[in-house]
């Protein structure tokens, strides 16, 4: 059975980078079949995978060419180890709702098969900011049952976190999606791990990996690769293969219980970061 | 409190308070339902929305104008073309509607692109016409389209154009009236005092909540015109475009419809100091008063009673045949805002019809004193009714005939009550002396037409006799009269045209002429 799984966290924190390192390094790695839908207007969610930024994104086709005329093989790009990548698109920033063509995309996808179940995995990779209900599509409706959080231990990655926490609860009832886990994606800040995995405890859920500080993920990014594509043996590559690992054997699934701002803040000063 | 609850809304509590029963002795302290709230959840209200009431109401009688809708086009259908807004120029407004046909794409990317070529679009298809009216829709302003700054760059790119935009999108208020506030603040603020009026007269006015209905306007200004009154503009029924940039000119506004336009005539009082006069173009008598009240204004009384006394001579008599014809007969007078208080007293004086019961779609609670100050003791009063509340009243009441509009007005008919058009009439217009008689000569017409007893055969059980059953409206309405009102010599039925308005238009006006010299 295909495991849909949506990525969140705060913007800049590394979302996109860490799910196209794990989508590879469990292919790679685990022979999983993957599906990546990238669900920001920027249409960067699948750059590595493909080697660059040159597909049409469904938006741009619902445009030019309309909705009747989408095809799955004509918005569907394989990349990276036959890992299925495809882009929802959206508005330049400042017009239109960004948030209505995420719903469109991922409706148009289902309605055209894309989701097919020889998959393992499908990834939705969405914006930072849940700034409206469109963004919130991924987990509506059951579609991504799994949920895992990007964050770090600054201050504003954390309180990201708990606020898609809380949207996470509003949906969890009626949608069935669960919170999988925090992936910390190292800032080499003070104290980084005990923070996260306090936070994570606090809430009732786990700290599913830390992802090193690595700055071959740079390098490998300059490149529109993937770490395990650049270098399948350097060390920051296992990592990768370790959270994939991780997700594809995970059990532990709760509905989140978010901190009140003055539980959050309280535990800010006591490991004393700000950001 | 005489709250009324009704049998089919006991699941809905809340409902209680919004329908009252005007009993003996009670005056408005103990009878008066709750207004201008938002619908009840459960409760299928008959309202429309704040776009409606822009655009439908207020925006599109506009009569020199293309009105476009900035949204999906549906928006635009449902608010074009029910509602007989009838205009001098071959009526314009009412043949042409125009949307910008916003479609997902649009929603996702944003339709400004769209707009614009819109916009041009309609200009050149119709180069007659340089002005244009704009209205967001929930759609587009959900999603922040910036109507305003396209407005403004087609205008700079075509210099002889003017486009109003209303921003007033169907979720922004409880129901069309939020619409109208809107519109009226929009266009006091944009557009008034952008063109300047060329002053004819020592009397100049501003005709306000005024929509055309059938010729309404063109009948009042008859009136106006024979006492030598220079009508600036209208809002808005027939009313031009560049004449409203130039309300600001006017001597006295003269409002007709307050719970739809009272806003604009507040603020042309607050900024230009003109005076507001609430007038009244429905039955003899009020018709008479306000006649009289604008003559006192401006110290010309006796050309208002020349007016009222010429014109109670025509037409009174045929107003009486049709009273002594309707006298006992129960109305049910529901229709959207302000007819609820323009008509409640003077149905009952003037045609001898008792109000059994009256409602309110969008009046605020100050529409329904008036209307339950004004109506029979005994009415049943309802605020933003349903459907079933329609239903259940009209079954307990039994009323002969309701006034309403045409969505609730077809229910009616199933259960084989007549309904008049209350917003859009049935052969108005029903302003002025002759069209009072028109709509006393509609009442009785749907009260008395034969089909409400044919209707209720059943052809598949029913004997059908073959040999009789011609009836005629005034075999069932003389019946019970005495021979002196039956035979009278002095009252007679409607002897108008049935076109009353086209000829107005060829009038010959002397004082209108006398003040043209003047200047």
């Amino acid at each position: 059975m295909t495991r849909k799984i949506a990525i969140y966290g705060k913007g800049g924190i590394g979302k996109s980078t860490t799910q196209q390192n794990t989508a590879a390094a469990m292919a790679y790695y685990h022979k999983q079949k993957v599906f990546i839908h990238g669900c920001d207007p920027k249409a960067d969610s699948t750059r590595m995978i493909l080697g660059g930024m040159n597909q049409k994104t469904l938006m741009d086709m619902l445009r030019d060419d309309g909705a009747e005329n989408i095809t799955t093989e004509k918005v569907v790009k394989s990349g990276y180890l036959n890992i299925q990548c495809v882009e929802s698109g959206g508005p330049e920033p400042g017009v239109g709702c960004a948030g209505r063509g995420v719903i469109t995309a991922i409706d148009l996808m289902e309605s055209n098969g894309a989701y097919t179940d020889d998959l393992d995995f499908v990834f939705f990779d969405v914006l930072g900011d849940v700034v409206c209900g469109g963004f919130a599509m991924p987990i509506r409706d059951g579609k991504a049952q799994e949920v895992y959080i990007v964050a770090s231990g600054e201050m504003m990655a954390i309180y990201a976190a708990n606020n898609i926490c809380k949207g996470l609860v509003k949906y969890a009832k009626q949608s069935g999606v669960r919170l999988g886990g925090i992936i910390c994606n190292s800032r080499n800040v003070d104290k980084e791990r005990e923070f996260l995995e306090e936070f994570t405890a606090s809430i009732g859920t786990q700290m599913i990996h830390f992802m090193p500080r690595d700055n071959i993920v740079q390098k490998a990014e300059f490149n529109k690769k993937t770490v395990v594509e650049f270098d399948p043996n350097c060390n920051q590559a296992g990592e990768y293969g370790e959270l994939g690992r991780k997700i594809i054997e995970n059990q532990n699934f709760v509905i989140p219980k978010p901190l009140s701002m003055d539980e959050l803040e309280s535990m800010v000063s006591k490991y004393g970061i700000v950001d | 409190m005489p709250f009324h609850e009704f049998n089919c809304s006991t699941c809905i509590p809340e409902r209680r308070e919004h329908a009252v029963v005007k009993g003996p002795g009670e005056d408005l302290t103990s009878a008066l339902p709750l207004g201008y709230l938002n619908t009840i959840p459960g409760s299928i209200s008959e309202r429309g929305c704040a776009y409606c009431g822009a655009k439908h109401v207020i925006g599109t009688p506009m009569k020199d104008v293309i009105h476009l809708s900035h949204g999906p086009v549906g928006c635009t259908y449902d608010t074009w073309q029910t509602k007989r807004y009838i205009s001098d120029n071959d009526n314009f407004q009412l043949k042409n509607t125009f949307a910008s046909d916003v479609k997902e794409k649009h929603i996702v990317f944003g339709a400004e692109g769209l707009l614009k070529k819109n916009i041009i679009e309609a200009f050149q298809a119709f180069p007659e016409i340089k002005r244009m009216t704009i209205y967001s829709t929930c759609a587009t302003a959900l999603i922040g389209d910036d109507i305003g700054a396209i407005a403004q760059e087609v205008m700079e790119e075509m210099p002889d154009v003017d486009i109003f935009v209303c921003n007033s999108p169907g979720f922004a208020g409880p129901s069309q009236s939020g619409g109208h506030h809107k519109i009226n603040i929009a266009w006091v603020n944009n557009k008034v005092g952008t063109v300047e009026p060329k002053i004819t007269s020592d009397y100049v006015i501003n005709y306000v909540g005024e929509y055309n209905i059938q010729g309404d306007q063109e009948v009042m200004i008859d009136y106006f015109k024979r006492m030598g009154i220079q009508v600036l503009s209208t809002f808005t029924g027939n009313g031009s475009y560049d004449d409203l940039r130039a309300m600001h000119r006017a001597h006295l506004n003269v409002l007709e419809c307050a719970r739809s336009a009272e806003y604009i005539c507040n603020e042309l009082r607050v900024r230009y100091g003109i005076p507001r006069l609430d007038i009244d173009g429905f039955g003899f008598e009020p018709l008479s008063a306000s006649l009289r009240k604008i003559g006192l204004f401006f110290g010309i009384e006796d050309r208002a009673q020349a007016i009222i006394d010429a014109e109670t001579a025509r037409w009174k008599p045929e107003l009486d045949w049709y009273k002594e014809r309707l006298k006992g007969k129960k109305v049910c007078l529901w229709p959207g805002g302000s007819k609820l208080w323009h008509w409640a007293n003077v149905i009952h004086e003037e045609m001898g019809v008792e109000v059994v019961s009256l409602y309110t779609k969008f009046g605020h609670q100050g529409d329904m004193e008036k209307g339950i100050a004004r109506c029979e003791q005994g009415a049943l009063a309802i605020d933003d009714p349903n459907e079933l509340e329609g239903l259940e009243a009209m079954e307990k009441l039994k009323p002969d005939v309701i006034f309403t509009g045409k969505r609730p007005g077809e229910v009616a008919k199933k259960i084989r009550v007549p309904y008049l058009n209350a917003h859009a009439y049935h052969n108005g217009p029903y302003k002025g002396y002759e069209g009072w008689v028109r709509f006393a000569r509609d009442i009785y017409n749907a009260i008395y037409s034969p089909i409400h007893q044919l209707s209720a055969l059943d052809i598949s059980k029913d004997e059908i006799p073959a040999d009789k059953g011609f009836i005629t409206r005034r075999m069932l309405s003389d019946i019970h009269l005495t021979p002196e009102i039956r035979d009278s010599s002095e009252m007679r039925q409607y002897t108008g045209g049935y076109d009353s308005v086209s000829p107005l238009r060829e009038r010959d006006y002397p004082y209108m002429n006398e003040s043209k010299a003047l200047v």
